[in-house]
């Protein structure tokens, strides 16, 4: 009967295609410690080259990354999402992590700079005028990561304040999931200009394209970042392992060279 | 593309494909064969992730399977992870969300079904299931093997549920729509470009198929 082969195919398809793997015993190179880490997309770039450098040193180890806001990596920790471990943009996220007990202690790892950032070719100048030229007339749209979950917008909200241009520029911000897709909005021409992680502009589809301002640091909160191993985590020497990969100094020359600066 | 998401794709899609139709079976014959009035309500019911937001049906199984409500508690307890985040959670999603659309296809396959067929097989002494599965389901397989084929097609394309149920977890809940969405926010346009054509051409051929298969008995 053309129906029930046509089912046999399909749960044949999906079974023999995908079947699982059995679990890893010790560490080795074919079947290696698993770390699933939630990382702040302000990093993304940046912890690329961190994994490579700390996946060579460490060939027992496969570093599985997600990137996106860093609000969002919260409430999914509090859901119990399988994360091993949690580099937020922020060190208030984790810090509440750990007063809510759900996680040990926490570490900075980095601090990182707010940018305004257009394409060479929309010519606003923006490296001579700063935040001026947000007013330029030929601005319709400037894009910015959600306030509410990224902590590279809530620096933008709040530089935007410090030089009182909100009511202007208010009803042209368009928010962004998270800060990468703000980088995207940019890049692909959507918006003309936005405020975003300096570290983000290293990307290979940014770097060298952009006319760029480094917002001063003292126009909005510092944005230091920090993690936190979570307590599920199932390999916490792995995990550890990583942290000091990544706080120690050849992690911070890394991330230096991402435009990040040590914490 | 990702092969990774494309194999965790296929096992969604498939695992979901296989639930519904043994789970669809049954259900769809009843819906379709029943006179009690209720029908409708629970027509109606099945038929709501149609047309609701897939964010409404995301946020009630975040809600419901949380590590914070008894369900999601009892759940971790016995089997040591929440529902969440994990393959077990985009799955049971991913079967709710496509109920209907496996569902409706058989309903209408069912209910071409000529009762008279139903009932001289009966009278003959062939017991309710055997004649189900002698007489209705082969007259009824195309309508079967649409809703299979929508209800596969279908999880392919999920997006909205399983971003909110499943987080974006690197071989466990990021299935290809989800990779294309972080292929474009890390501007990998160029892998976003090939699982983007990849999936239209799935999305077209299976729809082909659906066709195909329902234009059939007027050729005859």
């Amino acid at each position: 009967m053309p129906t029930r082969h046509f089912i046999l195919l399909l749960s044949a398809l999906s079974f023999t295609a995908c079947s699982e793997k059995a679990a890893p015993p010790a560490a080795t190179e074919d079947h290696p410690d698993k770390l699933t880490i939630a990382v702040a997309a302000s990093m993304r770039y940046a912890f690329e080259d961190v994994v490579a450098a700390f996946e060579k040193q460490h060939p027992g180890v496969k570093i599985e990354a997600t990137y996106g806001a860093s609000g969002t990596f919260y409430t999914q920790v509090v859901q119990k999402a399988p994360f091993d471990l949690f580099l937020s943009a922020d060190t208030e996220y984790p810090d509440q992590l750990v007063a809510e007990g759900h996680a040990k202690e926490s570490f900075p790892y980095a601090k990182g700079q707010l940018v305004l950032w257009a394409p060479k070719t929309a010519l606003l100048d923006v490296a001579t005028r700063g935040m001026e030229a947000l007013k330029d007339a030929r601005v319709a749209k400037v894009s910015i990561a959600n306030p509410d979950l990224a902590p590279y917008g809530r620096a933008a909200m709040e530089a935007i304040r410090h030089f009182q241009l909100d009511a202007e520029i208010g009803p042209k911000l368009v928010r962004a999931e998270n800060v990468g897709q703000s980088t995207q909005f940019v890049q692909s021409g959507a918006a003309q200009i936005g405020l975003f992680a300096y570290s983000l502009t290293f990307a290979k589809e940014m770097k060298d394209q952009g006319d760029l301002w480094i917002v001063p640091g003292d126009t909005h909160e510092p944005l230091l970042q920090g993690g936190v191993i979570l307590p599920g985590c199932t390999h916490p020497e792995a995990a550890a392992a990583l942290r000091d990969f990544l706080t120690g100094p050849e992690g911070q020359a890394i991330l230096q060279g991402h435009g990040f600066s040590p914490p | 593309m990702d092969s990774e998401a494309l194999c965790l794709t296929l096992k969604l899609a498939g695992l979901t494909t296989l639930i519904l139709v043994t789970g669809g079976l049954p259900l769809g014959w009843w819906l379709a064969t029943t006179k009690w009035p209720g029908r409708i309500v629970v027509e109606s019911v099945l038929a709501l992730p149609l047309v609701l937001p897939p964010t409404v049906l995301g946020f009630y199984i975040l809600m419901a399977t949380g590590p914070r409500t008894w369900l999601g508690a009892r759940y971790a307890e016995w089997f040591g992870q929440a529902l969440p985040f994990s393959f077990t959670g985009i799955l049971f999603a991913s079967v709710l969300f496509n109920l209907p659309f496996v569902l409706r296809p058989f309903i209408a396959g069912f209910s071409g079904v000529d009762r008279r067929l139903l009932e001289a097989s009966w009278c003959l002494g062939v017991s309710r299931l055997a004649t189900f599965f002698r007489i209705a389901l082969p007259l009824a397989w195309t309508g079967v093997v649409s809703g299979a084929v929508l209800g596969f097609a279908h999880t392919v394309g999920e997006f909205g549920v399983i971003l909110m149920v499943g987080g974006n977890i690197p071989g466990v809940t990021r299935t290809l729509s989800i990779a294309l969405y972080d292929d474009v926010q890390a501007m990998h346009y160029a892998e976003a470009g090939e699982t983007a054509l990849w999936l239209v051409g799935f999305a077209f051929v299976s729809l082909c198929l659906v066709s195909l298969l329902n234009r059939r008995p007027l050729n005859v």
